[in-house]
Formats: C-alpha cells, sequence, structure tokens
C-alpha cells in the first residue's frame, strides 16, 4: 500500500512536469474552460428570464446541478483523464502490452499514466458555480450537508470513472467500438446537466440504474435543495450514493478483469 | 477553376474515407436532438406562446440550428476543424506543399472546405428527414421564405469559413490555434442563437449581437426559416451578412498578405 502511494506522487510529479511543458495550453484553458461554463450557465440564466423554471427547476437549483458535476468531474480530469479515450486507444492500437509488462496493478498504472491540468479549471469553476447557486438560493451549509456533499463529490468521481472504465474496457473484445464511450460521454457532458426528471422514464431508469451517473449530482441535488418527491426517485435516494459508486467501480472492474484475459494484442 | 473543382472532390472523397465515424456521428446527433426537444418541451410545459414563438416553431428553430451546426462543422467532437487541420500541417511543414501549388491559397482552402461542405450536407439529408419524421420539424411557410434561408446559409457558411480562415492563419506565427480556435467557437456557440436564440436574450444584449457577425451565423437564417423574420426584416439581415462578408474577406486577404512572410516550418 504504502508502494503504491509512493509511486502515485512520483508518477503524478512526472505527468506534472510534462504539463508543465504546455504552460501556455493550461493558461488557456483556464479562460476556455472557465468561459464554457458560465457562459452555458449564462444562457440558462437568458432563458429561464423567459420561462422561470425548468420542469419546477429554477435557475440556482440547475446551477447547483451543474456545479456538483463540475466538482467531481474536475477530479476525474485532473487525476484519470486516461480512462476516457486513452484506454481505448491503448488497446486498439495494440500499446495496451505495456501496462501488462510491469510488476504493479495494470489499472493503478493506467490511472497514474497522465494527468490533464485543465481539471484544475473545471473544479474551480465548479466552486465558482456552486457559490453561486449558493447566493442565489440562500443555502445554509451545515457541516453534515458538507460532510455529505464531499461523500457525493468522491462517489461521483468513483461513478464516472468506472462508467468509463466499463464502456473502454468492452475494446478488449471488440476493437474499434467507439461509439459505446461516445455515449457515455455524451449522457455525462450532456445530459445531466439538466434535471435527468425532463427526460423519459426510460432514460431516467437508464441514468439511475445502468450507467448511474443520476446519482453524481441529480439526487444529490434533489436532497440537498428538498425537492418535492414528485420524481420518479426520492431524494433520500442520496443515501445510495457511496453505494451505488461501490457496485459501480466492482461491476466495471470485473468486466475491465475479464477484458485483461480475453486481451490479445494488435501488435504493432 | 478546374483545379479547384479538383482539389474540392479530393476533400469530399476523403470525408467518404471515414464512413466508419458516420455511425458514431450519427448516434451522437440524434442523442443531441433528444436532449434539445426535452429541454424545450421541460421549459415549455407551463406556457404555450414565449415571446411569440410556439413550441412547435422552438423545436424547428433548434433542430434546424443542430443540423446547420453538423454541416458548418461547429459541433460535435469529432469534427476537425479548418484551424485544427492547418495547425497540424504547418506543425509538419505540409502546408509548403499547399502554398506551393500554382494556386491562390485562400481559394485552395475554400475548395478543400467546400468538398467536405458537400460531404456534410449529404451526410444531413437523411438526418433531417428522419428528424422532420420523429420531431415534427416542418418546412418554411413559402417557398420564398425557403429560398431567402438557402440564400442566408450560404451565407452563414461564407462567414464561417471566412472567420475559421483567419484564426487558421494564426498558425503560421505559434504553429497552434488551440486557444484562439477554441475561444472562436465557443463565442460563436454562445453568441451566435445556436443554441438560445437571440430573442430571449435581454433587448441592450441583443441589440449589441445583432451587429457582430456571430449573430448572423445561426440567428438570421433560423429565424427566418421559422418565420420569425418576415421579409423586409430577413433582407437587411442578409444584407447585414453581405457586408460582414465584404468586411471580413478583406481582412482575411490582408492578414494572408501578412501571414505568408512570417511561416516558418519544421522539415516537410
Amino acid at each position: 500500500m504504502i508502494f503504491y502511494i509512493k509511486l502515485f506522487f512520483t508518477f503524478f510529479k512526472l505527468n506534472l512536469k510534462a504539463q508543465m511543458e504546455y504552460r501556455i495550453n493550461f493558461i488557456m484553458s483556464i479562460f476556455q474552460i472557465s468561459i464554457l461554463q458560465l457562459g452555458n450557465l449564462g444562457l440558462i440564466w437568458v432563458v429561464l428570464d423567459s420561462f422561470q423554471a425548468l420542469r419546477e427547476w429554477t435557475f440556482g437549483e440547475i446551477a447547483f446541478l451543474v456545479g456538483l458535476r463540475l466538482l467531481s468531474h474536475g477530479l476525474f480530469t485532473l487525476f484519470l483523464p486516461e480512462i476516457n479515450w486513452g484506454l481505448s486507444n491503448y488497446i486498439v492500437r495494440g500499446e495496451f502490452d505495456k501496462f501488462l509488462l510491469k510488476p504493479v496493478n495494470p489499472l493503478f498504472l493506467l490511472i497514474t499514466n497522465g494527468i490533464v491540468l485543465s481539471g484544475i479549471t473545471d473544479f474551480s469553476s465548479g466552486i465558482v458555480i456552486l457559490w453561486i447557486a449558493t447566493k442565489s438560493l440562500g443555502l445554509n451549509w451545515t457541516f453534515i450537508n458538507l460532510l455529505l456533499l464531499l461523500i457525493v463529490v468522491f462517489s461521483g468521481l468513483l461513478i464516472e470513472l468506472s462508467a468509463y472504465l466499463a464502456t473502454s474496457s468492452v475494446a478488449f473484445w471488440v476493437t474499434n467500438l467507439q461509439t459505446l464511450n461516445f455515449i457515455t460521454f455524451q449522457f455525462h457532458e450532456q445530459y445531466i446537466l439538466y434535471p435527468v426528471s425532463i427526460y423519459g422514464k426510460p432514460i431516467q431508469y437508464f441514468l439511475t440504474f445502468i450507467i448511474p451517473f443520476a446519482f453524481i449530482n441529480f439526487y444529490p441535488s434533489a436532497y440537498f435543495l428538498n425537492k418535492p418527491s414528485s420524481l420518479l426517485f426520492h431524494p433520500y435516494f442520496v443515501y445510495l450514493t457511496p453505494i451505488v459508486a461501490l457496485i459501480s467501480f466492482g461491476v466495471a472492474y470485473f468486466i475491465w478483469k475479464r477484458g485483461i484475459l480475453a486481451y490479445q494484442s494488435t501488435g504493432s | 477553376m478546374r483545379a479547384y473543382l479538383e482539389i474540392c472532390k479530393k476533400s469530399f472523397q476523403e470525408r467518404m474515407a471515414y464512413r466508419g465515424e458516420l455511425l458514431i456521428r450519427f448516434v451522437g446527433i440524434f442523442m443531441s436532438f433528444y436532449l434539445l426537444y426535452m429541454f424545450w418541451k421541460a421549459l415549455y410545459a407551463n406556457s404555450t406562446d414565449v415571446q411569440g414563438i410556439s413550441f412547435h416553431s422552438m423545436i424547428t428553430y433548434t433542430i434546424m440550428s443542430a443540423i446547420m451546426g453538423g454541416i458548418l462543422n461547429i459541433f460535435g467532437i469529432l469534427n476537425v476543424y479548418l484551424a485544427y487541420w492547418m495547425a497540424s500541417r504547418v506543425r509538419t511543414g505540409e502546408v509548403v506543399m499547399d502554398m506551393m501549388k500554382p494556386t491562390d491559397f485562400q481559394f485552395y482552402l475554400f475548395s478543400h472546405s467546400f468538398g467536405r461542405l458537400l460531404f456534410n450536407v449529404i451526410f444531413s439529408v437523411p438526418i433531417f428527414i428522419l428528424a422532420a419524421f420523429i420531431f415534427k420539424i416542418s418546412l418554411p411557410n413559402s417557398s420564398g421564405v425557403l429560398a431567402l434561408f438557402l440564400v442566408s446559409v450560404s451565407m452563414s457558411y461564407l462567414l464561417t469559413f471566412l472567420i475559421d480562415f483567419m484564426v487558421s492563419l494564426i498558425s503560421f506565427w505559434t504553429t497552434q490555434t488551440q486557444g484562439v480556435g477554441g475561444f472562436t467557437r465557443l463565442i460563436i456557440a454562445l453568441l451566435s442563437g445556436a443554441f438560445i436564440p437571440l430573442w430571449f436574450f435581454p433587448e441592450w444584449a441583443r441589440n449589441v449581437l445583432s451587429y457582430f457577425p456571430f449573430a448572423s451565423i445561426y440567428h438570421v437564417p433560423l429565424s427566418i426559416y421559422i418565420g420569425k423574420m418576415k421579409s423586409i426584416e430577413g433582407f437587411r439581415a442578409i444584407s447585414l451578412q453581405i457586408v460582414w462578408i465584404g468586411v471580413l474577406f478583406a481582412a482575411s486577404r490582408l492578414l494572408w498578405l501578412k501571414s505568408r512572410r512570417k511561416l516558418m516550418t519544421h522539415g516537410g
């Protein structure tokens, strides 16, 4: 365990140095990402000025939803970017062998293989947006709620990791099936920017039980904001978040393990 | 002229080679359509007419906007923009080969881009038919409106090309365009009415935006399409588009004259 922690920091330092080569990119990304996130929120504000609410969700409440997603997503982008497109690319190009040749858990190697500094910008935009939501809704953050928030953010990170790990691992059997990754990506990148209650029932079930992205921000927000239980599921679903996260990770890890066994290098 | 046609054909065939991507694009596009549909449905839950626009018109606007986005290559993660394309050619030195051709560089790139446009247009026909069927998109009220829309869309394409071209020339100085390119795309996405029509914006913002070239890329043709912009207003808006094309064309020639002396490449 100590070995892994040490290794983690060593790799992190190396990755940081590599990223520092592209300092200008990082600085540009600060502007781009914060404008993108705040701009998108601005558009929501603009429409809700005419419409008042998106299926009973006000501007502040949607900001809360968006901010919460950015917190866990920022951490994901910073620490685990390789799980997403990286993994399936390595498998397809036959470069995955390098992860199997070292006496360390291959998942650990994959995770520590790269960082994307702009995750910091995502994370801090998330904090700013949550602050905007807090101001606009007059929320009071109790110690218990902050603790729950922390648990939710880390569970969200684990859910995102699991979703991408599972879908990318499909490449072990069917190379060149990036459609799956893309679908996962779009659900995470676009669909959960809005309360999932605006979608049809099948999509709501899908985002609750199959790819449980609704646990990243929807159920937690419904809980923190005291949304009425007219939802498909009660806001108390939030308490399941860490359990859902662990189960997702278990399933994803199982698929990944089986995938490695099935892996035949495409050679290069 | 023949040379330009040949380039155009080449770039069309090049796109054909990536047919495999089409499935992903198709899935992605319809996922976006569904999201847009449910988003506006939730907003219109309590009202039939907002700012004089019915739900039906709004859906037509927003889905046509997404189709236009696919054609103009602005949205979607798999699109390679002219600016990124050029930057990579500058880095590899291939751009020298482009410049050595006995054609005008800007028209050379235009032909290249036009070939891609044709491919996108053909690809969009089945998408339009399917979307029209699923989401009940209507055609414009009269053939006159349709003609006006087509003229305006063509102008939008020229505007996008000119903006894209100028951004791509920046790579002659910096060998990369990620920063400025992404930034421009972002501004267009947020302020062109691609996602949220400008009539929802506060009046001052609407007034300011209507003078920028960005607003006329999406807002003008789509407002004409759904009949929000009537003939006289439509003609005025198209005239403004033409003025912008003139201004940007002159500016791009000037920038091109300056840039060609700046170019420094490695190998090639």
